[in-house]
């Protein structure tokens, strides 16, 4: 149809054609080659720029996949027997999932240097905890006040279409809406509250596409409110724009995030260096500063004043940390009422 | 030298059919497994019996007629203007609708993410004219994804019809003025039956491409307009249910097969074949 | 419509040209003006996309290009040169053949085969690529470079096909066997006669296949493998995710490199002999 017009100058792309048996080249030497997947953003940007060299001095390649933590499932469930990951990153929810489809392994402690480092709750067999994740709701104080809850989002009018949210295949959004229920008189048995609230608000909430989907919102001054990681605030904090952290009332919900050894990983040897690598005292000092602000696991690695600035190591021992397996329950169930009622 | 040679046609025809026909035959029989491991049209009664599912098939496919409308009734009058154009304009409005073709789909997505924010030019011309009290975005609305969604599947009307425009008889344009029918009249009596083929065949482009544009669909849409490309994709990557997938992914296959269907025969059509 | 507009000519003559010359040219606006913005955003100076940029600088192009922070853009970008580039010289290899023993074979097996292999034209590829990926799951094989190279052929090569197709049932036949009565061997009749005849439909199609593989997301969205990510995702993602300038400078050399292309183009068809 349209090919007259482009007939005559086709010899660039046969030229460059030409070329491509040298672009191709063999994979480097098996064995060497790691996949270890992480959330996308600056998750994936702080773990390539600290963990890939000082993994390549050690002679693994390794490459960093990012991957928000439903779809890393998806993609071990589509691909069982040749396993698209070595390593995967992700929270408790996930790990419950993981665990019960038999695609992740339990680890072998003592082939990790920094182990014993560790504080004890993040020594899990089924892998370390890298960091804590803590939750709250970002704001931006050039346009509206500190939330003083999630309460507030809901009743006081200042916030009216400035306040985005998330569905429940963020492990962010479940946390936030199950609090937010709980405030309402709900349970995890009981969810009816929330989906009432949601209703009845939804043409006052932006809802986003994804948890760092806010952020691009947010970036845009679409949003102004949106629930959040320390991490993400630290990291608008680092592109140059104004948002704070605002602690819920109701209390701070946490999540710790961990490496996972995929059952049938290619190279168990490097994941054992890629996790001893991301829990030392080097790479946990490194993150713990701007932009990824992320709470240390390791006991030698003290807060940076980023985090300070959040919250103190007593607030991160007393925030609610949610009950998984009970969530896990639901959770299809809940994901799919969400997207039922907030579609148009 | 009369008996043709028809093996270098083997290869290909062997790897669609291995590459291409295979996995779908395969996407079928996986739709027809239930979720409790027996076979049938369980997962398809089950999607057509929820009011949600029906609403998410019938959305898509109002998308893909509304825009497919959409552009042709924009494309109309730069068609005409391309038939009345001198050579430099023609070149120009060929270059035009050859440039966002070839710029990538994720420009022409970041462009109207711009175009349609809360601090883009519509929603700030809006609030300066005082018509809305804060400026307002169009991102993540219907109307915001449909001007994207026009806007980005125009060249492939555009340039079918580009393509047969330029063959089109002018003699018989310049009969019916003769006989003294008015610009209007001329234009679509001689020169639209011309163009019919081609624009039909820009219609199934056009609707393939609308109904199917996972990205568009989901940057501009967002997470309120679902449409059943991101109902697969979450049924895949946020709900694990493969089964289900394949039922949905062999309706959207269905049901946009049938429009475009209806379409061919419809170009197939001897009266207009006549024209063309 | 028409025959009101008759009862009045001078009414009518003068809405036709309001709507072919000002509905045209806002038209073409429509059409255009989006892919402007998109290059001026690209020289934004802000941190925030707002519209219309706060200042200009080129800060941007400069991130695009840093060797660290980008990597992974860089690496994503090699990724899909190569898949682009494989596609091209697999469907060439396979498609071109095809199309010249399709146009030469008796009419009804071409018209009966014609529809099929144009097929993945306007199925939705999202739908092959799902497919494809549980196919592979089934045999208990993983993505790779491979799954994404197949994907990417079986779904462009229909692009090539009708190119080639439609040079070669233009072309004439007696030339061959003109050729071939001569005593002209197979091979040299294919390399002097067939072939130059069917080389600029060869051309445009790898043209439009290189084009179409190298924006691809719908294939690789399930067939990619996930530790060879390809530029569309990357910057789907940057888009969706982390909205930074860097799409917007990505946005402005794809621009560029589009618009030198057809300058180049319309220089190229200027001289050649209409």
């Amino acid at each position: 149809m349209t090919l007259d017009l482009t007939r005559r100058a086709f010899t660039l792309a046969g030229l460059s054609a030409l070329a491509t048996p040298a672009l191709i080249r063999p994979a480097r030497a098996a064995g060497s080659k790691i996949v270890a997947a992480t959330f996308p953003g600056s998750w994936e940007d702080a773990y390539r720029s600290t963990l890939t060299p000082t993994q390549a001095q050690e002679g693994f390649d390794l490459t960093i996949a990012p991957a928000l933590a439903q779809d890393q499932i998806a993609k071990l469930m589509a691909s069982r027997n040749a396993p698209p990951y070595d390593a995967i990153l992700v929270s408790p929810g996930q790990t419950d999932v993981l665990i019960r489809n038999d695609l992740i392994e339990k680890i072998d402690p003592t082939r990790l240097k920094n182990w014993d480092k560790l504080m004890p709750a993040a020594q899990s067999a089924w892998g370390p905890h890298v960091t804590i994740e803590i939750n709250g709701i970002a704001y931006n104080p050039d346009m509206v006040d500190e939330p003083t809850g999630y309460k507030a989002l809901f009743e006081d009018p200042q916030y009216d279409k400035l306040v985005a949210f998330t569905g429940f295949e963020q492990n962010a959004a479940v946390m936030a809406w199950t609090e937010i229920n709980k405030l309402y008189g709900g349970s995890y048995d009981n969810m009816q509250p929330v989906w009432e609230l949601i209703a009845k608000n939804i043409d006052k909430l932006t809802i986003a596409t994804s948890g760092d989907n806010q952020m691009a919102l947010y970036q845009q001054g679409e949003i102004a409110v949106f629930m959040c990681s320390t991490g993400n605030v630290a990291h608008l904090n680092d592109l140059g724009l104004n948002c704070k952290f605002a602690k819920p009332a109701s209390g701070v919900p946490a999540v710790p995030v961990t490496i996972h050894m995929v059952k049938g990983a290619s190279n168990p040897d490097g994941v054992y260096a890629y996790m001893d690598a991301a829990i030392s005292a080097a790479a946990q000092t490194q993150m713990a500063k701007a932009p990824t602000a992320m709470i240390p696991m390791n006991t030698d690695v003290p807060y940076s004043d980023e985090i300070s600035a959040f919250i103190t190591p007593e607030e991160v021992a007393k925030a609610a940390y949610p009950d998984w397996v009970a969530i896990n329950k639901h959770r299809a169930a809940w994901t799919e009422q969400f997207d039922r009622i907030v579609a148009m | 030298m009369i008996r043709k040679n028809l093996i270098p046609a083997w290869p290909l025809i062997l790897a669609m059919v291995l590459f291409f026909t295979g996995p779908l035959v395969l996407l079928f029989g996986i739709s027809l497994r239930g979720p409790d491991g027996s076979w049938g049209f369980g997962n398809f009664a089950t999607f057509l019996s929820d009011g949600f599912s029906r609403k998410v098939l019938f959305d898509t496919l109002w998308l893909g007629l509304r825009v497919t409308a959409l552009v042709s009734l924009v494309c109309l009058p730069l068609v005409m203007l391309y038939w009345h154009a001198g050579r430099r304009m023609r070149g120009l409005i060929l270059i035009g609708t050859l440039l966002p073709m070839l710029t990538s789909n994720v420009v022409r997505t970041f462009a109207w993410v711009v175009l349609l924010g809360r601090n883009g030019p519509i929603g700030q011309s809006l609030a300066g004219l005082g018509l809305v009290e804060r400026p307002i975005s169009m991102l993540y609305t219907e109307p915001g994804l449909i001007i994207a969604l026009v806007q980005i599947e125009m060249p492939f009307l555009l340039l079918p019809v580009f393509a047969v425009i330029n063959r089109a008889d002018r003699a018989t344009l310049d009969a019916a003025e003769t006989i003294g029918a008015g610009p209007w009249r001329a234009w679509f009596t001689t020169i639209l039956p011309q163009i019919l083929p081609a624009v039909l065949a820009g219609w199934v482009l056009v609707f393939a491409g609308a109904t199917t544009s996972y990205v568009t669909q989901s940057v501009i849409g967002g997470a309120r307009l679902i449409f059943l490309p991101q109902y697969v994709y979450r049924q895949v990557g946020v709900l694990f249910q493969w089964p289900m997938a394949a039922t949905i992914s062999i309706l959207l296959l269905a049901s946009t097969g049938l429009v475009m269907l209806a379409l061919a025969l419809l170009s197939r059509n001897e009266r207009l074949q006549a024209h063309g | 419509m028409a025959e009101k507009r008759t009862l009045e000519p001078g009414f009518g003559a003068w809405s036709y040209r309001i709507f072919v010359w000002g509905g045209g040219l806002l038209m073409l606006a429509y059409l255009v003006l989006p892919i402007c913005v998109a290059l001026l955003m690209s020289f934004n100076s802000g941190a925030t996309l707002a519209f219309p940029p706060k200042g200009l600088s080129l800060r941007w192009y400069a991130a695009l290009l840093d060797p660290v922070k980008s990597a992974p853009l860089h690496l994503a970008a090699l990724n899909s040169l190569k898949v682009a580039l494989a596609t091209v010289v697999v469907v060439t290899l396979i498609t071109a053949p095809a199309a010249l023993a399709l146009a030469r074979g008796p009419r009804r097996l071409t018209s009966t085969v014609e529809p099929v292999l144009l097929a993945p034209l306007v199925l939705p590829a999202l739908v092959y690529s799902l497919s494809a990926l549980l196919a592979l799951s089934l045999l208990g094989l993983g993505t790779s470079f491979w799954t994404i190279l197949i994907g990417h052929s079986m779904v462009f090569a229909p692009l090539m096909f009708r190119t080639v197709l439609g040079l070669a049932q233009r072309q004439s036949v007696s030339l061959e066997e003109a050729s071939a009565t001569l005593g002209a061997s197979r091979l040299r009749t294919f390399v002097r006669v067939s072939l130059p005849g069917i080389l600029p439909g060869v051309f445009a199609g790898a043209f439009l296949v290189f084009m179409q593989s190298l924006d691809n997301v719908d294939v690789t969205l399930f067939l990619g493998n996930p530790g060879q990510t390809m530029l569309p995702m990357r910057l789907f993602a940057m888009l969706e995710e982390s909205l930074d300038g860097r799409v917007a400078a990505v946005s402005g050399l794809l621009i560029l490199a589009a618009a030198l292309l057809l300058i180049t183009l319309q220089r190229f068809g200027g001289r050649d002999a209409r």
